[in-house]
């Protein structure tokens, strides 16, 4: 039960900055995931909270108090680490009993033969017992429990991560890309319990990703990073629908946001190429645009109707929908999805119209931050 | 790691491996200085490290020159007085061949490195690379033989060589180590790694499968090869075993390790100054070489530790 | 007719040339295996088989005919003083130099592995003596170590009723009595002969053994720290290990168990085959408290010509080489790899 404070971090390796000053307040109990591109500092801002880096410039707090100087072991957080890092020369049983050998059984009582020998030894060993037990049977490895990483599937393995996470009931877990190891069929699955374990669990994960699908399926919100600085933190379909940077825009949502360049002119009004877009109004008059526009908002009609003229260069058939690429004629590529029976209609090589629907247009300026537009109803 | 060396550890751990590097240096210092020094100093552990390098008297050379019952003229005592540096290294070449050891210790070193690798890579390459009936039947005499230390059978080996008449030549210092199975069980492990499209590529060449072991495989396991070298090299040149037991009576074919032993024999207590000075020489071409290619050395090493 | 029966039917030889290549590579490859081969005969198998069946022998070399004396060879190997003197001194050469040797050079892996600077400078330090011809070191250290003239007595002696005999007297422990302690009483009395006193030889030698091996135990090591999974130290972290010892205990010592298995085995070939400074140093004496085997074989065998003796000790020392070997496959198979 834990909400964990991030403050103002910023950390360098020697010349290259790799997080500037980045801030986010994460909730109890919720699931937030930092997503971003490779190299945007997600997984070292996760090492930071977890105590193995230090960072060059802010703090972070858990409940409230300050953690900086506190050891990795006593921030009681527990991590999932993209290779899962089981020790390899030990049992699945013996892997999961680790946290709680090294925290409940002094240096004395831990030690190779004598140890056993020491008061209370078997109390506390009991004790590891049921709580290793109950673990196992929650995550279902019970029948795997004697044997050693190396004779494990990938999703076993997993799991024995996440069970040794969860034996020690810490704070917060933290989990870096534990998923990509994984084939596509498996992560589907995986990503489906490692949301209901947070259900259940009720404690805070904080998870990285690079996988914008992950991250919008699983968070209650999403925190988009890149290139060191966070761009948006916000519920995944705010930053879905209202991204506040064209390339958060851009990193989420597949296949990627169709950007058009446009003008305003004098009068509010907004062109691209020489198409007036009708109904969409912006307040910066006379300046240069970007518009960002999703497939499902992009829809091809035919040569006669008002929009941009096109050419359809490639389409894809995914069976219930289909993806249209099309080249405009002002220059330029779009896609656009739209319902398998439009496959009737276009294909490749055929002349047509993209009509953007004003509703679902993202107006960016020129600096990538986003404009307010205003819509008015066509009379 | 994390939070983990405070500059005390640091210093701490410094003092603690300072110690040892003197443990470790101090024979090749005591070395290095008896051989820069004269008899008196050596007796009396004085003159710091480089000896105080007062001219001293040579006595064989004076017993040498002077016909037997003469008193020594002064001129010949003037010639035969010169600092101990030079008395040391020149008798460390006077009073034993040794220029002839270490040219034999050259030749014998490189003959069985350059016959090692003449016999050890085309069966390594069949290994790899060739189907043939019988393959494991080979591998598995190869690492049955890995198992058996040449040393270990020197007695039998030194029988046989004695009934054909072979021992006190070269060829009893090269032969026993012509056959390298950790050679041929290293190079084997890297030609595996070499694709086996750019065998058919040369085979599509035209290239004779005897060209395609030195035109092809050799240039693409040159780490392997050079660690193989690193091995054989040193291992052969410091060997006194078998050269004590291969050479009985013929100082033609002493190696550098058996010339250097010859000086213990002599009561005589001036030779200790040339004994060090030898061992220098003899110490000094392998160490210079890894001091220049220390990274090869030790990768060289650790490769074929891991393999 | 199909095309593919066409094209065979016109294919020259019908195919032929492919079994042909078969048969050529088949050929080439034992032209090219038959060196190593036979070289491995004669040199490494027909020599056992030799050594085996002189051993049965009271064989000398210039002798007519081969005298059967059945199993008395091994008999006073295994029965007679001076002999057990022999397995006794090899083994506990073995026994000292392994574990010894290992454990400094793991030590010093350790410690210049979490070296900031210099790393390299004492990597190349601890590694001079592999590289230097024993012999020659042996000499070295046999000078150095010389009752009277030697480097280490000289030396020792100057701390005679200085600061550093109160130091190394450990009279400064509580219940220790300084004037009694090894240092002390040496000073008053004399420092050991070392390689001529029968209490210190072995000792010596071993320490000779150590000094040159440690540094290429050391190599190894680094090189298997560099195999360990970092991941797994983050883990550890994590899991609450805190300190040296325990991340020792649980990540570095098990992921080092393929290196110390290989470790071990080569550093216990090696310590049964000690030769140089025996038979430079000690001769195998005094009272035969360094006479090791290799150097039995060669006394025995070599001087004395007594080969079928010496063939008997050959056999049984490549039983023990066979031993260790065995055991260290058997031990890999088991335990170490993951």
């Amino acid at each position: 039960m834990a909400n964990v404070t991030i403050r103002d971090i910023e950390k360098s390796f020697g010349s290259v900055n790799v997080l500037n000053g980045v801030s986010i307040d994460i909730e109890d109990g919720e699931f937030i995931v930092l997503v971003g591109p490779s190299g945007c500092g997600k997984s070292t801002l996760l090492r930071i909270i977890a105590g193995l880096e230090q960072q060059n410039g802010g703090n972070i707090s858990i409940e409230d108090e300050l953690v900086d100087n506190l050891h990795a072991s006593h921030r009681d957080i527990a991590m999932v680490f993209q290779s899962y890092a089981l020790y390899p020369h030990l049992t699945v049983a013996s892997n999961i009993r680790v946290p709680l050998l090294m925290r409940r059984l002094s240096f004395l009582q831990r030690l190779p033969l004598l140890g056993r020998f020491m008061p209370g030894h078997k109390e506390i060993m009991d004790g590891i017992k049921r709580d290793v037990d109950e673990v196992t049977k929650t995550l279902g490895i019970g029948a795997l429990m004697d044997r050693k990483p190396g004779q494990l599937s990938g999703g076993q393995r997993q799991r024995v991560a996440v069970g040794r996470a969860m034996v020690r009931h810490p704070r917060a877990f933290l989990m870096d890309e534990p998923l990509s190891n994984l084939d596509a069929e498996l992560r589907v699955h995986m990503r489906a319990e490692i949301a209901e374990l947070h259900r259940r669990l009720e404690t805070t994960f904080i998870y990285v990703t690079h996988d914008q699908a992950e991250a919008m399926t699983m968070a209650d919100r999403v925190a988009v990073m890149m290139d060191g600085d966070l761009l948006q933190v916000d519920t995944p379909s705010n930053v879905y629908k209202n991204p506040t940077d064209i390339r958060v825009a851009e990193f989420i949502g597949s296949p990627k946001i169709n950007i058009l360049a446009g003008q305003v002119d004098g009068s509010g009004k907004i062109t691209v190429g020489d198409r007036v877009l009708s109904g969409l109004y912006s307040a910066t008059k006379g300046t240069e645009i970007r518009v960002g526009v999703r497939p499902e908002a992009l829809t091809l009609a035919d040569i006669k109707a008002e929009g941009l003229p096109c050419r359809i260069v490639h389409h894809e058939n995914l069976g219930s929908e289909a993806y249209f690429h099309a080249e405009l004629n002002i220059g330029g590529r779009v896609i656009s999805r739209m319902d398998s029976t439009a496959l009737d209609t276009f294909t490749t090589g055929h002349e047509a119209t993209v009509v953007i629907d004003p509703k679902n247009a993202l107006l960016f300026d020129k600096e990538g931050q986003r404009l307010t537009s205003k819509i008015e109803v066509a009379a | 790691m994390y939070g983990k060396s405070s500059p005390m550890s640091e210093a701490l751990k410094h003092a603690v491996l300072i110690v040892g590097a003197i443990i470790v240096i101090l024979p090749f210092y005591v070395m290095l200085s008896y051989s820069m020094k004269s008899p008196h100093e050596i007796d009396t552990n004085t003159g710091g490290f480089f000896g105080d390098q007062e001219p001293m008297l040579d006595e064989w050379c004076v017993k040498a020159k002077t016909p037997s019952g003469a008193v020594a003229s002064k001129e010949l005592i003037q010639s035969c007085t010169k600092t101990p540096i030079i008395f040391n290294y020149v008798g460390a070449f006077d009073k034993a061949p040794l220029l002839r050891y270490l040219l034999n210790g050259v030749f014998v070193t490189a003959s069985i490195f350059l016959i090692q690798v003449l016999i050890a890579l085309p069966c390594a390459y069949a290994l790899a690379k060739l189907r043939f009936w019988g393959r494991d039947a080979v591998f598995m005499l190869v690492l049955f033989c890995l198992l058996i230390p040449v040393h270990a059978i020197a007695l039998p080996l030194y029988i046989m060589l004695s009934k054909v008449g072979l021992i006190n030549s070269y060829a009893a210092l090269i032969i026993p180590w012509t056959i390298s199975v950790f050679g041929i069980f290293l190079m084997r492990q890297f030609f595996m790694t070499v694709p086996d499209d750019l065998i058919d590529a040369a085979r599509i060449d035209g290239m004779s499968e005897f060209s395609i072991v030195w035109k092809v495989m050799l240039p693409c396991a040159v780490p392997a090869l050079m660690a193989f070298a690193i091995f054989s090299v040193v291992a052969h040149w410091n060997d006194y075993f078998w050269p004590r037991i291969a050479v009985t009576s013929d100082r033609n074919y002493f190696t550098p390790p058996l010339g250097l032993r010859m000086f213990k024999g002599d009561s005589d207590g001036d030779v200790y100054g040339p004994m060090m000075a030898t061992a220098t020489i003899i110490v000094t071409p392998l160490i210079v070489a890894f001091l220049l290619a220390q990274r090869k050395f030790i990768e060289g090493i650790t490769l074929s530790g891991m393999k | 007719m199909t095309d593919r029966a066409a094209v065979i039917e016109q294919t020259p030889n019908q195919g032929a040339p492919l079994i042909a290549a078969k048969s050529r590579i088949q050929w080439i490859s034992y032209l090219f295996c038959l060196p190593a081969i036979t070289l491995m005969f004669i040199i490494l198998l027909v020599p056992i088989f030799v050594a085996a069946v002189l051993s049965f022998s009271d064989y000398s070399l210039g002798n007519q005919s081969l005298n059967w004396i059945g199993s008395k060879n091994y008999e006073v190997i295994f029965g007679r003083s001076s002999y057990q003197k022999m397995l006794w001194a090899t083994t506990a050469y073995v026994l000292i130099v392994v574990p010894v040797s290992i454990g400094l050079g793991l030590g010093a892996a350790l410690l210049i592995n979490s070296l900031k600077r210099f790393s390299d400078f004492y990597k190349a330090i601890y590694f001079l003596p592999v590289m230097a011809a024993l012999l020659a070191m042996a000499l070295v250290w046999d000078l150095a170590l010389h009752p009277t003239v030697g480097y280490v007595n000289q030396n020792l002696r100057l701390g005679c009723g200085t600061m550093v005999e109160t130091i190394l007297s450990f009279g400064w422990l509580p219940f220790v009595d300084g004037a009694q302690s090894w240092y002390s009483t040496s000073c008053a009395d004399e420092f050991p002969l070392w390689i001529g006193d029968r209490d210190y030889a072995l000792a010596t030698i071993c320490f000779i053994g150590i000094w040159q091996a440690f540094g290429f135990n050391m190599v190894l090591y680094l090189a298997g720290l560099t195999g360990v999974p970092r991941e797994l130290y983050h883990a550890a972290a994590i899991d609450g290990v805190k300190n040296g010892w325990d991340r020792f205990r649980l990540v570095t010592w098990p992921m080092l168990g393929p290196t110390t298995v290989f470790v071990v085995t080569i550093t216990a070939i090696r310590s049964f085959q000690v030769f140089d400074t025996v038979e430079a140093l000690t001769q195998g004496g005094p009272a035969k408290s360094t006479y090791v085997m290799m150097y039995a074989i060669f006394e025995k065998a070599i001087r004395e010509n007594l080969v079928g003796f010496g063939s008997a000790v050959t056999i049984v020392f490549l039983g023990f080489v066979l031993i260790i070997t065995f055991t260290q496959r058997y031990i890999v198979e088991k335990r170490v790899h993951y």
